[in-house]
């Protein structure tokens, strides 16, 4: 024990990074955890290979593995995700999953920080005002489009959130040929389009250099330092004050807790298997909701016995997701001039474009004022190793082969281009979602992995259903062909957040408005498990913002 | 059908019924990951052909099981004027490197290699001869047969995954030379590529 840190951070992801920046630019020692290696700009290539079909850039699932809880009946049935091999772990490397994201980038609005107030309470789930409003965070949002670098062109729309600057830093990033499709559909719909703000550099900035339109974003580290990850846009800016240190390869077991309740010491095990403690004044933690409620919950201390900040059984609880669905939409090229299909052949710039005309609804078909959501449009991914293993069974699951199989490849890869959407809506929380610690399954350290108990509401389908058909109309609008889509109960392990709630009862949340833990005062989170409910967009323009927040409030407590 | 009756006990059930998460075939069904990546990242095995110590692991190409593996893989990709084929895209060197590699998961790799052995015991019970001394015309006949049982299926769906990772995978990783997979399918891939087929933190 012979580090001693203003603040320790754990997880150096959305929720890490800003935290390290803001304490190293004020002068503090920070010293950031993270369990993953420490890969550079340079480490990273369009590679399908590395990034998508083997477990790269997260643990092999046979060390490490999460345990899945599903509906059967009346049952749950467990399983781990080293047997079912549906991954919960999104980016453990030094910028965590944010080396990964597509980075489109949604505020909430003023009312998802109110909802039980303004839609009412909604059987079996567990909706609850968040303690602060829209207006506290909305000069951290309006930081990130700065400090993380979000590029877009604001426009009018019903439900626009009120900014306070006229317009995004970045221009927006190039764009496809479907992206004036799109306009013109929606214009004829009486839509309003919405350029998706991104999380990419349009320009370079520094040491970062302007995206390069290499068609592979989404799943790929980024090798221009474009994307707005937490590492090139935070942590190396972090570095560069010479107040922090990234020590990788750190994978924190415990928190230690002394009498008075507050946490000393962060444990970890070292490259070499190697026990190791430091000790700082504060401590955060931002491992990703599911992994940073296991984290608390291994913390055991005398005043902590159910796990840190567990006295009423809340750490883990209200897990939520981002509710939705997917469709997509084809344009078949023999449809188009030899220049457009050329043009939309092309991959690299993006399409960009949302709308969120229905982000409230009132509907009587679905009984009036109702919360709805977000319809993202992209290109379909390019990654031509999953497109294909998807074509070597039918519909029926047979496997296909020999010529059958060719002419399926060829036909897939080369008639026509693909436009995707996916919806965003409010995954609610429910009893029935939630993170424990699993009685049986260890990790290859003999730690207890986390059991997720995964459930959707039914409302959650509804309004889901409801958006996807909203998608296809514009899609069939556009001229697309073969339309298809649908809204899902299964999360999107991507696109966590909950499991620490912030509110102002200690007896139904685990932290106060500050992200403060209840009953320890040096304890923060700042990752997504604060968030009481999702909004009905991805998370991580709120994560970052709230790291920012946050951030301010651990200066002051220094 | 009695060296497929065997085939079909020597593996459990359950281990049967994980084979498609290894083979990606649930993790495909079930990946949800949205935000441009309608794919999981999903694992298959944790390290990356060429990463590893070169154990030898399996025997060389040029024996069994290797060339009734290739003549496999012939059959569910052939050469033909529509397009390349399994030995045009490499993808018998592709695979062999990828099971030499450490990490690839001890069941699998043996589960692999010991189909070749348990395709040419079926061939002998029904034409009396191996594989490889089998009628071309009757090849595709008899793997159409294999593919009806629980293990075939999983078998053939193993091989056919990596004939088409040899296809579009980098060709750093041994397949696809000079891009003969994505020139043939059109495809432009993403840049920079990897200028070597591993990966080390
Ligand atoms: C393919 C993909 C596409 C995405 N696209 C979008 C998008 O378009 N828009 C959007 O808003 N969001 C998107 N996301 C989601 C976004 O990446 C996450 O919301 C965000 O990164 C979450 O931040 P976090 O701090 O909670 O976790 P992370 O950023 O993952 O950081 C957590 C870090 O903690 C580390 N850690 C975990 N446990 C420990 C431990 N015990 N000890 C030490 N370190 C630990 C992890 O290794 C990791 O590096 C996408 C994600 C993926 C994977
Ligand atoms: S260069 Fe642009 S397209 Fe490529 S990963 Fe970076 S942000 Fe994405």
């Amino acid at each position: 024990m012979t580090d001693h840190y203003d603040v320790c951070i754990i997880g150096s992801g959305a929720g890490g990074g800003p935290v390290a920046l803001t304490l190293a630019q004020a002068g503090y020692r920070v010293l950031v955890l993270e369990k993953g290696p420490w890969l550079k700009t340079s480490d990273y290539f369009k590679d399908e290979i590395a990034c998508c079909r083997r477990s790269t850039y997260t643990p092999n699932l046979r060390d490490e593995r999460h345990v899945i809880e599903e509906r059967e009946g009346k049952n749950w049935k467990a399983q781990s995700t080293y047997d079912s091999g549906w991954d919960f772990w999104n980016g453990n490397v030094v910028g965590g999953s944010t080396n990964f994201m597509s980075g489109f980038f949604f505020r909430l609005k003023p009312q998802d920080f109110q909802l039980r107030s303004e839609f009412g309470p909604i059987k079996n789930a567990n909706v609850a005002d968040w303690p602060i409003s829209y207006s506290q965070l909305e000069p951290y949002y309006t930081q990130v489009e700065t400090e993380v670098g979000i590029s877009g062109r604001v426009v009018a729309h019903p439900f626009a959130e009120p900014r306070s600057t006229a317009e995004f830093p970045y221009p927006p990033t190039a764009e496809h040929l479907l992206s004036r499709v799109f306009d013109h559909a929606c214009e004829q719909l009486k839509l309003h389009a919405i350029p998706t703000p991104r999380a990419v550099l349009s320009r370079p900035v520094d040491e970062r250099r302007a995206c390069e339109y290499a068609g592979y974003c989404g799943s790929y580290g980024c090798a221009t330092g474009a994307k707005g990850s937490a590492r090139v846009a935070l942590l190396d800016r972090a570095i560069k004050t010479g107040q922090c240190e990234i020590r990788p390869h750190a994978q924190v077991q415990r928190l230690i807790s002394d009498d008075s309740g507050r946490v000393t010491a962060a444990e970890y095990v070292d490259t070499v298997n190697n026990i190791q403690r430091v000790r700082a004044k504060i401590f955060v933690v931002a491992c990703q909701a599911v992994e940073t409620a296991r984290l608390l919950l291994l913390s055991t201390g005398p005043k902590h016995p159910q796990g840190l900040g567990n006295r009423y059984q809340q750490v883990g609880k209200n897990l939520i997701f981002s509710a939705g669905g997917s469709g997509r939409g084809e344009f078949e090229y023999a449809d188009f001039s030899t220049d457009q299909a050329q043009a939309l052949k092309q991959i690299g710039p993006f399409v960009n474009r949302s709308l969120q005309e229905w982000y409230f609804i009132n509907e009587k078909q679905l009984g009036g004022k109702r919360k709805g959501g977000t319809i993202d449009f992209l290109l379909r991914h390019p990654n031509p190793i999953s497109r294909a293993v998807g074509l070597r069974r039918d519909d029926n699951d047979e496997l296909i082969w020999g010529q059958a199989l060719k002419q399926r490849l060829k036909n897939e890869f080369t008639r026509a281009q693909y436009l995707d959407y996916e919806v965003f809506c409010d995954w609610l929380p429910t009893d029935d979602c939630f993170v424990s610690l699993d009685s049986a399954v260890k990790d290859k350290w003999g730690k207890p992995v986390a059991k997720i108990r995964l459930n959707s509401h039914p409302q959650d389908v509804i309004i889901g259903t409801y958006l996807s058909n909203q998608a296809k109309t514009v899609l069939t609008a556009m001229g697309a062909k073969n339309i298809s889509g649908s809204a899902s109960t299964s999360p999107p392990q991507n696109l966590m957040a909950g499991g620490c709630r912030f509110g102002t009862d200690p007896k139904s949340s685990v932290l106060d408005s500050d992200c403060r833990m209840h009953n320890a005062t040096n304890l923060f989170v700042t990752d997504g498990s604060f968030m009481p409910t999702g909004g009905s967009v991805p998370f991580t323009w709120t994560i970052y913002a709230n790291a920012f927040r946050v951030a301010e409030i651990i200066k002051h407590q220094l | 059908m009695k060296s497929l009756d065997i085939w079909n006990r020597t593996y459990s059930r359950a281990f049967l019924d994980d084979l498609p998460h290894r083979w990606q075939r649930r993790a495909f069904l079930r990946a949800t990951v949205k935000t441009a990546t309608v794919i999981a990242l999903a694992p298959l095995v944790s390290s990356l052909p060429g990463c590893s110590d070169q154990r030898s692991t399996s025997p060389p190409l040029s024996q069994a099981p290797w060339p009734t593996l290739a003549a496999v893989q012939e059959i569910l990709l052939p050469h033909d004027a529509f397009g390349p084929g399994a030995a045009d895209i490499r993808a018998t060197p592709y695979l062999h490197a990828l099971l030499q590699t450490s990490d690839f998961d001890p069941e699998e790799r043996q589960f692999i290699l010991d189909g070749a052995h348990r395709l040419d015991d079926i061939c002998q019970e029904q034409h009396q001869r191996a594989f490889l001394m089998l009628d071309p015309a009757l090849r595709d006949p008899l793997l159409r047969d294999l593919a009806e049982s629980r293990v075939g299926d999983r078998w053939l769906g193993a091989l056919l995954t990596y004939i088409l990772e040899a296809m579009l995978g980098d060709p750093v990783y041994g397949g696809n030379p000079n891009g003969i997979g994505w020139r043939w399918l059109e495809h432009t891939p993403g840049f920079p590529r990897p200028s070597k087929g591993l990966f080390h933190a």
